[in-house]
């Protein structure tokens, strides 16, 4: 019955569209994941928990006091791909994981659709607390939590950069341009000539779908780059 | 553990140790661009030179030489992928303070007319043509003129 379906829709010129794999069921790479990162990580081991403990119990921005917990970063410490986000909502902030709401689940989307499941890659935000309403974060916030984030790519020591909203592009190439003008390009970053890719951030694309087709091409940049230092 | 990834944009000195990189983005943004050596020669002869370092590589530079109160624009430079985020803007600006420093109170440049997002660069700080060098630059079917912009600039010697 498909078969004959199939052909008479070959006939008449339709493409058939398949799901290309079963999405969700993320357990067992995040098994594999762990056991990974359990034996690469063991000299990066110190740094990391000492970064994590001090993230913690970090005061240096007033944003400590509405926070549930900090938001320190996911995935794995050996990741190819690393990505930076803005600041934690309140689906983060309850959970302690960046990129967990409804704009977490595009992001993990937009990461399956270049083959990249979410275990794969490091994520982490500019901010590690979540601003009050979910307002911009200030300069001042920016300057005192962005070395961390900083450590944390050092530490990382990633292959391409993605950076998804106007306020991780904008802190990382330190420009007033708007995301429309960076994103679309590749700019070859940091003191390892690191290749990073600017694209829109997944809340925005929920608002604003028609700017996915953008997106997509910017992701498809980002697996070029993956392919190509592999 | 080297430098760590700093996101700050730097406008520093050019340093021997930049030459590389430098003719890379040179030969990255220009058909016809500079030789590392011309560079070289650029240091040694003591012109101004600057590069603006993003986040730890060198994405853009600017040469100027002063001689006798007027300063001349040799080379402005933004790599193709970093264009439009004001890092050209910035240098440039750098570059024209230091020249009032230094006592000149006017700056020339040569563009070409095909080069539009300059043009509109170097018309926003208050560049004027004064004059068109015919024939100036290798283009690829025969020559380019040189259009010839200048500045007044404020000197603060």
């Amino acid at each position: 019955m498909t078969a004959l379906r199939d052909r008479y829709l070959k006939e008449i010129g339709i493409p058939v569209w398949r799901v290309r794999s079963a999405p969700a069921s993320t357990e067992p790479v995040l098994e594999i994941a762990k056991a990974t990162a359990l034996d690469g990580a063991a000299q990066g081991a110190d740094a990391w928990s000492e970064l994590q403990a001090k993230v913690r119990a970090c005061t240096l921005c007033g944003l400590h006091r509405g926070r549930t917990q900090t938001v320190f970063g996911v995935g794995r410490r050996d990741a190819r791909l690393f990505v930076i986000g803005e600041a934690p909502g309140a689906d983060e902030d309850r959970q302690g994981e960046p990129f967990v709401g409804r704009a977490g689940q595009l992001l993990n989307a937009m990461l399956r659709s270049i083959g990249l499941p979410r275990a794969e890659v490091y994520i982490a935000n500019i901010l590690k607390c979540r601003p009050p309403n979910n307002r911009d974060p200030e300069p001042s916030e920016q300057s005192s939590c962005t070395p961390y984030l900083s450590q944390q790519i050092e530490l990382v020591q990633p292959r391409v950069l993605l950076a998804v909203g106007r306020i991780a592009a904008q802190w990382l190439l330190q420009t007033d341009a708007p995301i429309g003008r960076i994103r679309g390009r590749v700019v070859s970053y940091g003191p390892r000539n690191t290749p990073l890719v600017v694209t829109y951030h997944p809340a925005y694309l929920l608002r604003s779908p028609l700017d996915k087709a953008k997106a997509w091409t910017d992701l498809c940049m980002v697996k070029e780059l993956l392919g190509r230092s592999s | 553990m080297s430098a760590a990834v700093r996101p700050r944009t730097e406008i520093r000195l050019m340093q021997p140790a930049d030459l590389k990189s430098v003719a890379a983005v040179e030969r990255a943004a220009y058909q016809y661009p500079w030789s590392l050596g011309i560079f070289r020669d650029c240091l040694l002869a003591g012109y101004y030179c600057l590069v603006l370092d993003v986040g730890g590589s060198v994405t853009a530079y600017g040469i100027m030489s002063v001689a006798a109160g007027e300063a001349h624009l040799l080379n402005l430079c933004v790599h193709p992928n970093a264009q439009r985020l004001g890092y050209g803007r910035r240098l440039l600006g750098a570059l024209m303070v230091r020249a009032g420093e230094v006592g000149a109170d006017k700056i020339f440049l040569e563009v070409r007319p095909s080069n539009q997002v300059a043009l509109r660069l170097y018309a926003s700080v208050g560049f004027e043509q004064v004059g068109i060098r015919p024939a100036y630059y290798q283009a690829e079917n025969g020559r380019e003129d040189a259009v010839i912009l200048a500045a007044a600039l404020q000197t603060t010697r």
